[in-house]
């Protein structure tokens, strides 16, 4: 869908319309005031989007924040990442992310080092692990996924077939297919085998 | 409507929860399937159950032919449909009752032509009156394009040899005070065709 025309910004840039293009690469701040439709996004800084980010892969060292949707194949983020949805196959987030709705992935490898949240996350496996010593905590209502490894969450639901509830953990219910650990520093209130 | 649960979904059809969720990732479940209610444990996902498991029947039969991306531009209408021979439609075994095909002979078939084929093969059998169907086939046929753009089911009933229709846009369902009756899905026959022709 996007076109070749590729897009360096070194700086900063603002485009007042929704962008439809091939790469582009950002070392600065960069805003589309509309949707944007690209094939890679890359960059160091600051990348914002009013609307919704089509992209076929993204990878970013900073900040990305999409007030809309973001579609991507891989989406890579090295600091903060805020969207009111994640659509992606591989996602690999280290730093905060703060996600309206939900997350629906393949793959979710979430390292935190701030407190986040998202609504839900559904996929096929998932990974959250607290980069720091310091407490950090990931609010969110479900988690949904075959393989399901976690530290520092607080849930509601947690739906999986293995399932391994790391330290530091408060999920109100628990239902599992095939297995399950649970840290002892964590709690749960009701854990059901399927 | 009846509902069932994701996870007596997941255990009936055997399949992941990564496949569910690749699946509504790419179009394939619509996100207005993903029903969530308030439960004693919290938040439960719940699904029509008629269609989800049509859906994913569907899913699993064609995904090893077909990619999810092409499932998903047929399901979602990004794919367009050329005409069918009769010679192909015989072949295609996609009617129960083979006669079917008699009720109307057209060198090619439309989409919409297959549909309503269809919908009458697949009550074919529950009307005695041929007479009737006939007259039925005829009226879905003038009507076609309204009906499967427009409506979402059909209830028929038949009293005395007689074949009665009420075609519904926007309900869910409706209730009756008699036996016997049949209901047909619209939607739900349409992707289906969608799903079984393209190929």
């Amino acid at each position: 869908m996007s076109n070749n025309n590729n897009l360096i910004v070194n700086g900063m840039m603002k485009s007042p319309t929704s962008l439809e293009c091939g790469n582009v690469s950002v070392n600065g701040m960069f805003k589309v005031a509309g949707d944007l439709n690209s094939k890679d996004l890359s960059g160091d800084g600051m990348i914002k989007i009013e609307s919704s980010a089509h992209c076929d892969n993204i990878d970013i060292n900073g900040v990305l924040k999409v007030k809309g949707e973001i579609f991507a194949n891989d989406l890579k983020i090295n600091g903060v990442i805020k969207a009111n949805s994640i659509n992606g196959e591989d996602i690999n987030i280290s730093g905060k992310m703060s996600i309206e709705k939900n997350i629906n992935c393949e793959r979710l490898i979430f390292n935190m080092d701030a407190n986040s949240e998202v609504e839900n996350i559904e996929g096929s496996s998932i990974l959250i692990k607290n980069k720091k010593i310091i407490k950090r905590i990931l609010h969110t209502q479900s988690i949904s996924a075959d393989e399901i490894i976690i530290e520092n969450v607080k849930c509601i639901t947690i739906s999986g077939d293995k399932v391994i509830i790391g330290p530091n953990c408060d999920i109100k219910n628990v239902e599992y297919k095939t297995s399950i650990e649970i840290h002892p520093s964590s709690k749960i209130q009701n854990s059901q085998k399927l | 409507m009846e509902e069932i649960s994701k996870k007596d979904l997941l255990i009936l059809t055997g399949i992941s929860y990564g496949q569910l969720y690749r699946w509504k990732r790419k179009g394939l479940i619509p996100e207005e399937w993903f029903i969530k209610r308030a439960s004693f444990t919290g938040q439960e996902t719940y699904f029509p159950k008629d269609l989800i498991l049509d859906r994913i029947d569907k899913i699993l039969e064609l995904k090893d032919d077909v990619s999810l991306e092409d499932l998903s531009d047929i399901i979602n209408n990004k794919k367009s449909f050329n005409k069918v021979k009769i010679e192909t439609l015989n072949e295609s075994n996609l009617f129960i009752n083979s006669e079917i095909i008699t009720l109307d002979y057209k060198d090619t078939y439309t989409f919409e032509d297959i549909v309503i084929l269809k919908l009458i093969d697949n009550i074919y059998d529950k009307v005695n009156n041929k007479e009737q169907i006939k007259e039925f086939y005829n009226y879905l046929s003038n009507n076609s394009t309204d009906i499967i753009n427009n409506y979402k089911l059909i209830y028929l009933m038949t009293k005395d040899d007689k074949l009665t229709s009420i075609l519904v846009k926007d309900t869910d369902n409706l209730e009756f005070n008699i036996e016997n009756i049949i209901k047909v899905n619209i939607t739900n026959l349409v992707d289906n065709i969608k799903l079984i022709v393209m190929f």
